[in-house]
């Protein structure tokens, strides 16, 4: 493919792209003698969602994504230069490993911590040492806050690092149990990405949408971005930011046109009776502003009419940051996103000068 | 003219439920237990802070030509554990509720059980035939909307043509076994009351995904004390889904949110929320979703009056939603029907 000419005339930085290993034997190299053996013996899950329980009815992956050679969608990390990087021009892609995702379904937290630690490693090596446009959010699995306190250290000022992948279990954001990654992640200067894992809704040690279970994958689809939405509200009334000034939480595919209505409702209850949220100090939707960005896939498809109300509620362009999900099923075009549906007045903010205020304008090691 | 879709009365003793009730059961609601527990609020959004204290209830509107009340403490029900004793309690309040709350331009809802489908069917046939009930109130159960558990609720629904109303009860993200709320456990009131309209998300999700709205093309939705301005958002997002997967939900035959758009409405409380930030003028401006908003005062607790609505959207589109309930009656007394 040739490079599509005036996508953007700015760089693109992709908040969302996911690497894969092309099996996960790939990761044990990385490991102990000890781990390897408790990981031959016993296989590893590196999926999070309750297949038999919300089946894909076709398949998560572009087809077009799957290497020549074979192995997963998007585990070849020169295919995705070639197929993604190049064509569309992205300067930067965030990788969100998607293999940690399985250990939100683990109850051992020492092998979560042992298999994490070998794919942070194995994704420096094979994908972050590949090229300089792809940046690493190294992941941390919920189990034990002071091992993945520890983890981020371990990574802390190393190149291509640019954020840190916290995986949720059934604790939300504002949990005070996150405090020591909170701090280590702050220590270290790196943002926090939230991304679905999957294991939403699926298990009892796991969160999921409110009112019940929803029946197909679609329906589940439609509603996960509460999750997102409930963990937002979460960290800002349990006075998250009030003890981490200095945090960023980028919340990646949970959606953002939920949000003017969810700011909404909380600075109404705040401003009608404080005592409610005694940890709050100020107006809710300050904090959001301050220190939550939210990635653009998946895209709202609204019609024509109702494409100037989506981006015209108040103090979206400063929150925003392009994202593409490539290589799964749901990828948003950067040409349908860019091309149409983001306002001119919006690309710069959206294409880079947010994701630069977040990452750091180190993130950009290719420029 | 003007409908207030929702409005609160609360019986002021226990005690005065009995007489609709056997005495074994009268005396199953007397023990202190029980009483402890629902007249102490704890950290409920429960709406009145004590059973018993005033304000209990509101009067009709004034200004409104109808006005729907809704035993909020009926529809508490949903927290129950026992769900035959709650099908005696919500059938005691349906009787109490004719009793004192039917009124020249008031009628009640008629409470009934998500635990329990056939008695609800059953009491909806039994009160509408009583006459002077305006809705059915179907509090959220642990069973999405959609789910074919409620077409009994629905087919009862559709003969006696009374729209369901669903309002939370407090308990919801609280007590095991009601209706949880979204992302994990929410320990303050605070955060379960900014997260409320979820439950209505899912429930219109459900009955779009599962084809409910196909199965049941007379029933109407109210979803009630749970804000509006999360609408359109929810819209984009199953239409969306839809479109990705309709071959995997093959009975949902159209963009699911066109039948939202006939089937569905939305009460105004509380109103400032979508004009705080501006979300009336920048996704109210289409009438697809303004004609979804019916005024509901939630009085006597802490809502909004016709003067309110009027100031916060100005008088034009409050007229709108002031009359939009209209789409709400009985068959028997809609215009056109």
């Amino acid at each position: 493919m040739t490079q599509l000419a005036g996508l953007s005339p700015y760089p693109i930085v992709d908040c969302d792209v996911h690497p894969m290993a092309p099996t996960n034997s790939a990761f044990l190299p990385y490991m102990s003698t000890s781990w390897r053996r408790h990981f031959e013996d016993h296989g590893i899950r590196a999926f999070a969602r309750a297949k038999d329980r919300y089946n894909h009815p076709a398949d998560t992956q572009r087809l077009d994504a799957y290497p020549r050679a074979g192995g997963p969608a998007g585990s070849d990390p020169g295919m995705t230069i070639e197929r993604h990087m190049d064509p569309y021009g992205i300067s930067l892609a965030l990788l969100l490993p998607q293999q940690p995702y399985g250990t939100t379904a683990w109850g051992e937290p020492d092998a979560a911590n042992a298999f994490v630690a070998a794919t942070n490693d194995f994704f420096l090596e094979s994908w972050v040492d590949f090229d300089p446009r792809y940046g690493l959010a190294v992941t941390v699995p919920p189990h034990d806050p002071h091992a993945a306190a520890a983890e981020i250290r371990r990574h802390a000022g190393t190149p291509g690092v640019i954020a840190v992948q916290l995986l949720l279990m059934d604790r939300m954001l504002g949990d005070t149990w996150y405090d020591p990654i909170y701090a280590a992640a702050c220590e270290a200067g790196l943002p926090l990405a939230v991304h679905q894992s999957g294991s939403e809704g699926c298990f009892t040690y796991s969160q999921g949408p409110a009112g019940g279970v929803p029946r197909s994958y679609g329906e589940r689809h439609s509603v996960l971005t509460q999750v997102g939405a409930a963990n937002v509200v979460d960290a800002v009334v349990n006075g998250t930011f009030e003890r981490f000034p200095e945090l960023k939480i980028v919340m990646v595919e949970w959606g953002f046109s939920w949000l003017p209505a969810v700011s909404g409702r909380m600075d109404l209850f705040w401003l009608r009776d404080q005592s409610q949220a005694p940890r709050v100090k100020r107006l809710p939707s300050q904090y959001i502003a301050e220190h939550f960005t939210f990635t653009t896939q998946p895209l709202d498809e609204v019609g024509r009419a109702h494409r100037g109300s989506l981006f015209a509620a108040v103090g979206l362009r400063d929150v925003l940051l392009f994202s593409s999900d490539y290589p799964h099923y749901d990828t948003d075009d950067p040409r349908f996103v860019l091309g149409g549906h983001i306002p001119d007045d919006f690309k710069a903010a959206v294409c880079y000068e947010n994701a630069l205020r977040v990452f750091g304008p180190g993130a950009l090691r290719a420029a | 003219m003007i409908y207030d879709w929702d409005r609160h009365a609360a019986v002021p003793d226990y005690r005065e439920l009995f007489p609709y009730m056997d005495a074994s059961w009268a005396k199953h609601f007397e023990r202190g237990e029980f009483l402890g527990s629902i007249a102490e609020s704890s950290n409920h959004i429960r709406m009145s802070v004590r059973w018993g204290l005033p304000p209990v209830s509101a009067g009709a509107a004034a200004e409104a030509d109808l006005s729907l009340v809704v035993p909020h403490q009926g529809v508490a029900i949903n927290g129950w554990a026992d769900q035959v004793a709650a099908t005696v309690f919500a059938g005691a309040m349906n009787s109490y509720a004719r009793e004192h709350w039917t009124a020249d331009r008031q009628a009640p809802a008629i409470v009934v059980s998500p635990h329990d489908p056939a008695w609800s069917a059953g009491e909806i046939r039994r009160r509408a035939a009583e006459g002077g009930f305006a809705a059915i109130a179907l509090p959220f159960g642990p069973v999405l909307f959609g789910s074919a558990h409620y077409d009994p609720v629905y087919a009862a629904a559709s003969d006696v043509g009374l729209p369901i109303v669903a309002h939370y009860s407090g308990v919801e993200g609280r007590y095991a076994g009601a209706a949880p709320l979204s992302g994990g456990v929410h320990y303050s009131a605070f955060s379960r009351n900014a997260l409320l309209p979820h439950l209505a998300e899912s429930n219109i999700s459900s009955l779009a995904f599962e084809g409910a709205f196909e199965r049941f093309p007379a029933v109407r939705f109210l979803f009630s004390g749970v804000g509006f301005s999360w609408l359109p958002s929810l819209l984009w997002r199953i239409d969306r889904e839809w479109r990705t997967f309709r071959h995997d939900v093959p009975w949902v035959t159209r963009v699911p949110s066109s039948y939202v758009l006939e089937r569905v409405w939305v009460t105004s409380w509380p109103v400032r929320e979508a004009t705080l930030g501006g979300d009336w003028e920048r996704l109210f401006h289409d009438e697809a979703f303004r004609g979804r908003v019916v005024f509901g005062s939630h009085e006597p607790f802490d809502g909004d009056s016709v003067t309110d609505l009027r100031d916060q959207l100005g008088a034009a589109d409050a007229a709108q939603v002031l009359g939009n309930g209209e789409g709400l009656l009985a068959r028997s007394q809609a215009v056109g029907q």
